[in-house]
């Protein structure tokens, strides 16, 4: 034998001995009690990350009672005005709420039906922009809805109106919440929608039931659950919404905008005393409702053959898809993207003729020198992201595992599967006042406003978007491979990292990517944080507020780029996934 | 030289039985099959053995040595899967890495097992292929290699056939017993089709309900059935209750249908006078005999029962006839495809071979219940 290969023995010998003591060391990881050990930690982070601030918001409010009542409806000199600007504000939010939730349905039903129940060409670009506001900043998307509507370089430009058509206020709120709500109820619908056998709908219709009739006593029965879900999801989005709010809501003031005033002037018992009137509020609704789904029937048993006929002819059917897709296009579509066209009449010159008027002035050549905080703004923004992404990520996919295999939780798994949910619900803006309050200098005094506490909010209201989608994949994996791979030999760990991780890489893919994008484009738990650090839609809003449109359109069409690119991304990953 | 022991094992899951009482052995170099019907707990006896299930109470040998709560790692058992498990992400070579690798073999002897599987298996020109691109034998094939290739001489076998085209299934059958045998392995086989049982086990359980109703071989089973539940799962019976008339050294005489009396040798455990039993008698041994005109009102004869032709059609390999007995009754009855064909309406007599039929006590629940499979 050759020295090489005795040298090549010894080699594989070594990487041999290497792999022993992994493999020694894996083995020690699969015992029980390590990882019985290794699951209550994952539990405490997730206690600590989403559950405790607002718990601790609640003890705050009960120790300090007294305080919130002198100063919300006792005050000296405001008397219970504090309570009254409270009531206006959570009452003006719900109206919205509740118009835009009901503006969505109407729409998004139809909508959602020929997206999942059509072929035609051009399909998925269209279900992609139904999708984009899901990911872009909702600042972004109302400083684009703002120019459309409310000012005179929009719709008013073409029409013989002077100004905007709509001033800021309830209207416009309507307006900007429909364009960033519609995209969950659609998106669910479609889902659910899908999920029903179409031959089951078939069949409906040849026992002589009009579509109409079927859809009501079939698909939409069968669909009962994802349908609460989006309207659920729409609704609290609208209710806790603050970036584009802020933007669209001038001297309107709704909850969400509310809290980061009282939080700018530092009032803070009023600001605890409203975000836990929200948070109360968003659970209750979200627990009622999910109760209430269980027990009542969603639709009519009773079928009226000849109304429903009647509104299943072709002709209504053709309107009411005329409507709603028109509705879409005006509404949603160019009001959102309006800021891209907005930006490339303005890149240059600006409305009145001037460049100094212009966004490449503006931007790069005035004397503020804008660009250079945008940068920092967008780096800070990333950094938050992927921070936030990496670190809930190693919380999330243990959770998640958890949450679907491990059945000696019992009831606590079942617990926990709710509270998961909890930041979905919950006004951003209160949860990140929580969050302040409780890690910021009146509580734990560990972390002070800026780029840390920023990530710790994050981590807090993105926890949901890491953690449900790996929840997905987990609960429709094909465990005979874990199986195998123990029945091979491999421990529980083993199994895990070579068999299970690398299979499900999709679905943590797209938590990954719905955590960034849901990080970089927050607006209200941000602007409570943030200190004297700016992301990029705080930086947006600060763009509107000082009236540098054209800077604001530059970068607000910066991230909308950003986003859709992620927005492919996440596609590209489901759709190779199914 | 593993023999695995089941001590009165038990499986619950909250308040489901899932299998109960279960005590038997597998021999060394045997080949069991566990057969029944779905939910009779098989698959949960099946996944016990290899660890992936633990039982409630009760105790699993091998070879002496208890592994009940034995991880599946640290077990030497394959587990070959009904929907074959092929790692998608991995190629064949790398499948059948997996288990020398997760078991820490030496590097030189993983390369020699993976070659040496993959040959007696046929798949030495697939190695690099990644398993979407293998059709299903050859994916239970690569399930088959990967097993053997940690070194494990047990093979459990959960409806290894199941996922396969029917015309592929007798001749994989055969592949299977082949390698068994050649390799000296013990192998647990569970299925639901009693023919694939027949054909290659060397003994078969019989389960239902979670428990074992009687364990031996093909033979055994069909020919001295101890159970009614094995008469009627393993090949096809039909059952009278019936009552003893008569006894004597060598024949006792059962008399079924209200007046048919039956002349049959002496059964062990032999029933005593007047005890009601239950009588099965497999269709295939049936014999059909045209009526004569007078014949019908002389008295009838033993192991004789009237009847009238209801159809009588082809069924492949065989002739399947429906007959109307005459106290009510439908019976079925399974001949060979060139045997007299009958029509509609004509009468005949069924002759019913003595040792052909097997009495059993009467259940103490309903013969329905003792039949039901679930």
């Amino acid at each position: 034998m050759t020295t090489e290969n005795a040298s090549r023995n010894t080699e594989d010998y070594l990487t041999f001995k290497l792999k022993t003591q992994y493999h020694k060391l894996e083995r020690f990881l699969s015992t029980d009690r390590v990882r019985q050990i290794f699951e209550i930690i994952i539990i405490l982070a997730f206690f600590f990350a989403v559950l405790a601030p607002p718990l601790n918001l609640l003890r705050t409010v009960l120790t300090q009672w007294n305080t919130v009542m002198n100063t919300v409806f006792r005050d000296p000199i405001l008397r219970d005005s504090v309570w009254i600007s409270i009531y206006k504000s959570i009452s003006l939010s719900f109206q919205i709420a509740f118009i835009v939730t009901l503006i969505d349905i109407i729409i998004g039903i139809p909508i959602a039906h020929v997206m999942a129940r059509y072929e035609f060409r051009g399909k998925t670009a269209v279900d992609t922009i139904i999708d984009l506001p899901l990911v872009v900043p909702t600042s972004a998307l109302g400083f684009s809805i703002l120019l459309f509507w409310g000012s005179g370089e929009g719709l008013a430009s073409i029409l013989p109106i002077d100004g905007g058509i709509f001033q800021q206020g309830p209207m416009l709120l309507i307006l900007g919440h429909v364009a960033f709500t519609f995209s969950y109820i659609v998106r669910n619908l479609k889902g659910v929608i899908e999920e029903v056998d179409e031959d089951i709908e078939v069949a409906g219709s040849t026992l002589g039931g009009a579509p109409i009739s079927v859809w009501r006593t079939i698909t939409a029965p069968m669909a009962k659950e994802g349908i609460i879900a989006g309207v659920i999801l729409a609704f609290t989005r609208s209710l806790g919404e603050t970036g584009a709010s802020i933007i669209l809501a001038g001297v309107y003031q709704t909850a969400p905008i509310q809290i980061v005033s009282f939080m700018n002037g530092y009032q803070i018992p009023q600001a605890a005393f409203l975000s836990l009137i929200l948070i109360t509020i968003s659970i209750t609704l979200l627990s009622g409702v999910r109760q209430y789904a269980r027990i009542v029937g969603l639709p009519q048993p009773y079928i009226f053959p000849k109304f429903e006929r009647l509104i299943s002819s072709i002709k209504v059917v053709r309107t009411r898809n005329i409507i709603a897709w028109t509705f879409f296009t005006v509404i949603v579509l160019i009001p959102a993207t309006f800021v891209a066209i907005y930006l490339l009449r303005v890149l240059n010159v600006g409305t009145s003729g001037r460049f100094q008027d212009s966004a490449i002035y503006q931007v790069f050549q005035a004397a503020d020198n804008k660009w250079q905080s945008m940068e920092l703004a967008l780096i800070t923004s990333i950094e938050v992201a992927l921070i936030v992404t990496i670190i809930n990520l190693i919380l999330g996919i243990p959770m998640a595992y958890l949450l679907v295999r491990r059945d000696y939780w019992g009831r606590w798994r079942v617990l926990l599967d709710a509270l998961v949910d909890i930041p979905l619900v919950i006004p951003s803006s209160a949860l990140g006042f929580s969050v302040y309050l409780l890690w910021g200098g009146l509580g734990l005094d560990l972390v002070n406003p800026g780029l840390w506490l920023i990530v710790i909010a994050h981590l807090t209201f993105t926890y949901p978007f890491s953690v449900r989608p790996l929840v997905s994949y987990f609960e429709n994996f094909d465990y005979s491979y874990y199986e195998a791979a123990r029945t091979l030999g491999a421990s529980d760990m083993t199994s895990f990292r070579k068999v299970i991780l690398p299979l499900v890489r999709g679905g943590i893919f797209s938590a990954a990517i719905l955590t960034f994008t849901r990080s970089i484009s927050e607006t209200g738990a941000t602007l409570i944080v943030m200190g004297t650090d700016r992301t990029i839609p705080v930086y947006i809003i600060d763009l509107v507020e000082s009236e540098a449109l054209p800077a604001a359109a530059f970068a607000a069409t910066i991230v909308i780029i950003i986003s859709f690119v992620l927005l492919l991304l996440i596609r590209r990953i489901d759709r190779r996934s199914v | 030289m593993p023999e695995i022991v089941f001590v009165n094992i038990e499986k619950r899951y909250g308040e489901v039985i899932a299998v109960k009482d279960l005590n038997f052995t597998i021999h060394d170099g045997e080949y069991l099959g566990l057969l029944g019907p779905s939910g009779c707990g098989k698959t949960t006896s099946l996944r016990m053995i290899s660890g992936l299930t633990k039982p409630t109470t009760g105790k699993i040998l091998w070879n002496g040595e208890p592994i009940t709560q034995l991880d599946p790692q640290d077990r030497d058992i394959g587990y070959v899967f009904q929907n074959f498990a092929i790692f998608p992400h991995l190629t064949i070579k790398e499948n059948i890495e997996f288990g020398p690798k997760a078991k820490n073999m030496r590097p030189r002897d993983i390369e020699d097992n993976v070659e040496q599987y993959a040959k007696i298996v046929g798949l030495s020109e697939k190695l690099d292929l990644f398993a979407n691109s293998l059709d299903a034998p050859d994916l239970q094939r690569v399930g088959l290699a990967r097993v053997l290739a940690t070194g494990a001489k047990t093979l459990l076998l959960d409806e290894p056939l199941g996922a396969l085209d029917f015309k592929i299934r007798e001749q994989f059958q055969d592949e299977l017993l082949k390698l068994v045998k050649d390799l000296h392995l013990t192998a647990i086989h569970v299925t639901h089709d009693q023919k694939e049982a027949m054909a290659i086990c060397d003994r078969i359980g019989v389960m239902k309900k979670g428990k074992m109703i009687q364990i031996g071989t093909p033979n055994d089973l069909l020919f001295y059935p101890t159970q009614i539940f094995t008469a009627h799962f393993i090949g096809e019976s039909d059952f009278f209750e019936g009552v003893i008339t008569r006894t004597s050294e060598t024949h006792n005489e059962v008399q079924i249908l209200s007046n048919i009396i039956l002349k049959l040798p002496i059964a062990k455990p032999s029933p005593s006078l007047y005890d009601k039993v239950v009588v099965g008698i497999r269709r295939e041994f049936f014999d059909l005999r045209p009526m004569g005109e007078d014949e019908s009102k002389r008295s009838l004869q033993k192991n004789m029962i009237p009847g009238r032709i209801i159809s009588d059609r082809y069924l492949g390999e065989k002739r399947r006839t429906f007959v109307q007995l005459k106290y009510g009754r439908t019976l079925e009855i399974k001949r060979l495809p060139h045997a007299r064909e009958y029509h509609p309406g004509d009468q005949v007599k069924i002759y019913v071979h003595p040792n052909s039929v097997n009495i059993f006590n009467m259940p103490d629940t309903s013969l329905d219940e003792a039949l039901s499979v679930t």
